[in-house]
């Protein structure tokens, strides 16, 4: 697969992986930022077998239901494809990404805008600390308003 | 090799305390020389430079995953800073820039550098209570300070306007203290940093809330924090600066015209940026646009042509002459490279020397040099706020990761007779969620993660949590102890063979006994609030203590404080009033490790406040 395919793909696996659509997802700037990152982090077979086994999920599900208990039973089990779902949503929410586990475990934020653009903060309701301020005064009042 | 050049007085160390200093001085017409250990860079203060330098700063800390105090900023091997992701629960272990002996490791940092630690602090200027100063005629424990809070007030006007506080005078409602504490005209610079509006919410259930504990009962108040980040300015404040009185042979405040309106002083990079606060919520460890006060702002606003500053210039210490009783100059390494140990030795001279480098160096400075320690208190006393914390889950949303870190504070501890058994403490609501306990909202998506959550449920349960994520404060009184304290040992240097602190440390059960005390207290205002109290202690975490067969699990609050303490007799203190060494009358020493006890309010404005008065003792000296 071409790689301007497979962006797609990616595109569309993170929309279902981060629950944000895939518009918002372009608007945060990071697409193919996080699209090459995880290419260059991911073994090359484990990375093609979990795009195999997305494309399928997207096959065979038409619905959002049907699509997220694929996803559920194929994709997000701990054992499958070393987590690297839960490494793509930890990269969309925090904007870190983190290799080796245990004490060898060593976390990185790819640019200052991955940090920036960490979708966790918007679903808080709020901006990263450093970040996207929201005005003098503002934290006195609910988000809502 | 000597410099030939002499100054009027020569400062090591460029934050709050040797800023302030310099500043006063300058302004007087005496001629000062900085010694500052850290990178030319952060001294830079043309806009293009300090610009160009504040925002490496800030990539730092966006690419840095482990957002500490220090994230943001240059960790230099010639000159290392103390930093928390160093500390680790079993001592002793060497392996950070601090050698700790424990039993406990020391849980604070500070910043070595250019403006010192003012660059992360939080921005809290809350003044010491009048009990604070007499502990030990008032409660019979630790000491008391040689002068009486009146003799301070003075000092802590002049502190808040150079800091510029924000804050609300009437709304300070603070036990065992009357009206004249402030003065009933006296206004803060600037009008209070609204409070957030989850401190709203707490407030509607805490404020005026009766509480039990050792069988008294007590009203709880919460009330809005004086705060050294910009808002707008209050009209009635007419005081326009601080100035050295020849007559009087006094500093003076002076008023500007009926027309005078205070100024908010803005970044040093940019005069259209930071005069107010811009709602970034990271003022630890980095305010993006310095409307928090850092001590950058006073070199800044020095009278630049009597003051010389040497970057790079790391101090290793103090000469004496023959009689031991005269400091004669200064001994510094200059390093080009910060990560190699060449350098030049120099040595400087001046009339008076100011040791203005924390509580840490500036022990370690003296004990490297043989000085001021007739006393033998050099490095002792070693103290901090230990900072225990409670969480929970309220049951409406309360939207934290909001605004300043803290925009209101629970003074009713801060003072009682409970002084006697255990110590005090201020209890700061946090707006900023559960970041410093639990590292949330990382941990908050780990733990949904962790349960097989992904897409719009994982937004869902982490939308629930985060934005009911409420955090409490029970920052204690830690009291003087001798055993508390820095040393050095030939085993232990850095790269420039400079000495590395060596810490011995402990917490002993009059404060452990406050931590079983608050964690009732919490539980009493969490209930009343419907909280769901979420606190847990790893007993296997650094720093956390046992108390009664319960652990407690405290931070450092960064308040490095009393390793060279004020006193009024030469047997028991290192300096005397005026933060003159008692052994050697041509050296002074500023900041924290001058306060001999610590008090509950967070030591910054305090210690700005008595670089003033030692400024003013100093300018009485060169002119006697």
């Amino acid at each position: 697969m071409r790689n301007t395919e497979r962006l797609k793909l990616f595109a569309k696996i993170s929309a279902v992986l981060t629950g944000f659509n895939v518009m918002e997802l372009w608007g945060t700037s990071m697409m193919e930022t996080y699209f090459y990152w995880v290419n260059a982090q991911t073994k090359g077979a484990e990375l093609d077998s979990f795009y195999a086994e997305f494309e399928k999920v997207f096959t065979y599900n038409v619905t959002d239901e049907a699509i997220d208990r694929a996803v559920a039973d194929s994709i997000m089990p701990k054992e499958s494809f070393g987590g690297l779902a839960n490494a793509i949503i930890t990269l969309w929410y925090l904007g870190q990404w983190t290799c080796g586990e245990g004490e060898k475990a060593k976390t990185y934020i790819p640019t200052p805008e991955a940090y920036q653009q960490g979708l966790i903060w918007l679903i808080g309701q709020t901006h990263p600390p450093g970040a996207k301020q929201p005005g003098y005064g503002s934290w006195a009042t609910t988000p809502d308003k | 090799m000597s410099d030939k050049k002499q100054y009027d007085v020569v400062i090591v160390g460029s934050g709050i305390a040797g800023a302030i200093i310099a500043k006063t001085l300058t302004h007087a017409g005496k001629s000062v020389l900085i010694l500052e250990a850290g990178l030319e860079q952060g001294m830079d203060l043309d806009p293009t430079g300090a610009a160009a330098n504040y925002q490496n700063y800030l990539n730092t800390y966006y690419t840095n995953p482990i957002k500490v105090p220090n994230s943001p900023y240059p960790n230099l091997k010639v000159a290392p800073s103390a930093d928390v992701i160093d500390i680790k629960a079993d001592t002793p272990y060497d392996t950070g820039y601090l050698v700790q002996k424990g039993p406990v490791p020391f849980a604070s940092d500070n910043f070595r550098g250019p403006g010192g630690t003012t660059l992360h602090w939080l921005g809290t200027t809350l003044r010491m209570l009048p009990n604070d100063f007499k502990m030990k005629s008032k409660y019979g424990v630790a000491v008391d300070w040689p002068f009486e809070y009146e003799t301070m007030k003075r000092f802590y006007e002049m502190a808040e306007f150079e800091i510029g506080v924000s804050g609300n005078v009437g709304e300070q409602v603070l036990p065992n203290v009357d009206k004249d504490f402030f003065g009933s005209k006296y206004v803060f610079p600037m009008e209070k940093i609204p409070q957030s509006y989850m401190d709203g919410v707490i407030m509607r259930n805490t404020d005026n809330l009766k509480v039990k504990l050792n069988g008294s009962e007590y009203k709880i108040r919460c009330t809005s924090t004086p705060q050294g980040r910009n808002s707008d300015p209050n009209i009635k404040y007419k005081r326009k600066g601080v100035k050295w009185d020849k007559r009087e042979g006094a500093l003076k405040m002076y008023n500007g015209g009926e027309r005078y309106e205070y100024q908010p002083v803005p970044s040093v990079f940019d005069p259209y940026q930071g005069e107010r606060c811009e709602g970034n919520a990271s003022c630890v460890p980095i305010c993006p646009v310095q409307a928090k006060y850092n001590a950058l702002k006073t070199i800044k606003s020095a009278e630049s042509k009597n003051l010389t500053i040497y970057v790079q210039s790391v101090v290793s210490k103090v000469k004496l002459d023959k009689t031991k009783k005269h400091i004669t100059g200064i001994e510094y390494k200059r390093y080009t490279r910060p990560d190699k140990s060449e350098y030049t030795e120099h040595t400087i001279e001046g009339e008076i020397y100011v040791l203005a480098g924390s509580a840490i160096e500036n022990a370690k400075m003296l004990l490297a040099s043989g000085a001021a320690n007739s006393s033998d208190q050099v490095g002792r006393n070693l103290m901090d706020h230990m900072v225990m914390l409670t969480w929970g889950l309220t049951p409406e949303k309360v939207y934290p990761y909001r605004g300043p870190g803290s925009t209101t504070n629970i003074p009713t501890f801060r003072d009682g007779v409970f002084r006697k058994d255990h110590t005090a403490w201020i209890s700061p609501l946090d707006n900023w969620g559960w970041a410093w306990p639990t590292g949330a909202p990382a941990t908050t998506l780990s733990d949904c993660l962790a349960k097989g959550q992904f897409g719009k449920h994982l937004r869902a349960s982490i939308h629930e949590n985060m934005t009911r994520q409420f955090l409490l404060h029970f920052e204690c009184e830690q009291t003087p102890d001798p055993n508390n304290r820095v040393t050095i040992d030939e085993k232990y240097k850095d790269i420039l063979g400079n000495y590395r602190p060596v810490i011995s440390y402990n917490i002993t059960d009059y404060v452990r006994k406050a931590f079983e005390a608050s964690m009732t207290v919490s539980k009493q205002i969490f209930e009343a609030s419907g909280i769901k109290d979420e606190t847990k202690y790893n007993p296997t975490d650094p720093d956390c203590v046992e108390y009664n067969g319960v652990f407690y699990k405290f931070n450092g609050a960064g308040h490095i404080v009393g390793t060279h303490r004020m006193g009024s007799s030469p047997k028991d203190s290192v300096v005397d009033p005026d933060m003159r060494c008692w052994d050697h009358k041509n050296l002074f020493l500023a900041g924290c490790g001058n306060m001999p006890t610590l008090g509950t309010s967070n030591p910054t404005l305090t210690m700005a406040a008595l670089a003033f008065k030692s400024a003013e003792a100093i300018l009485k000296q060169l002119e006697s």
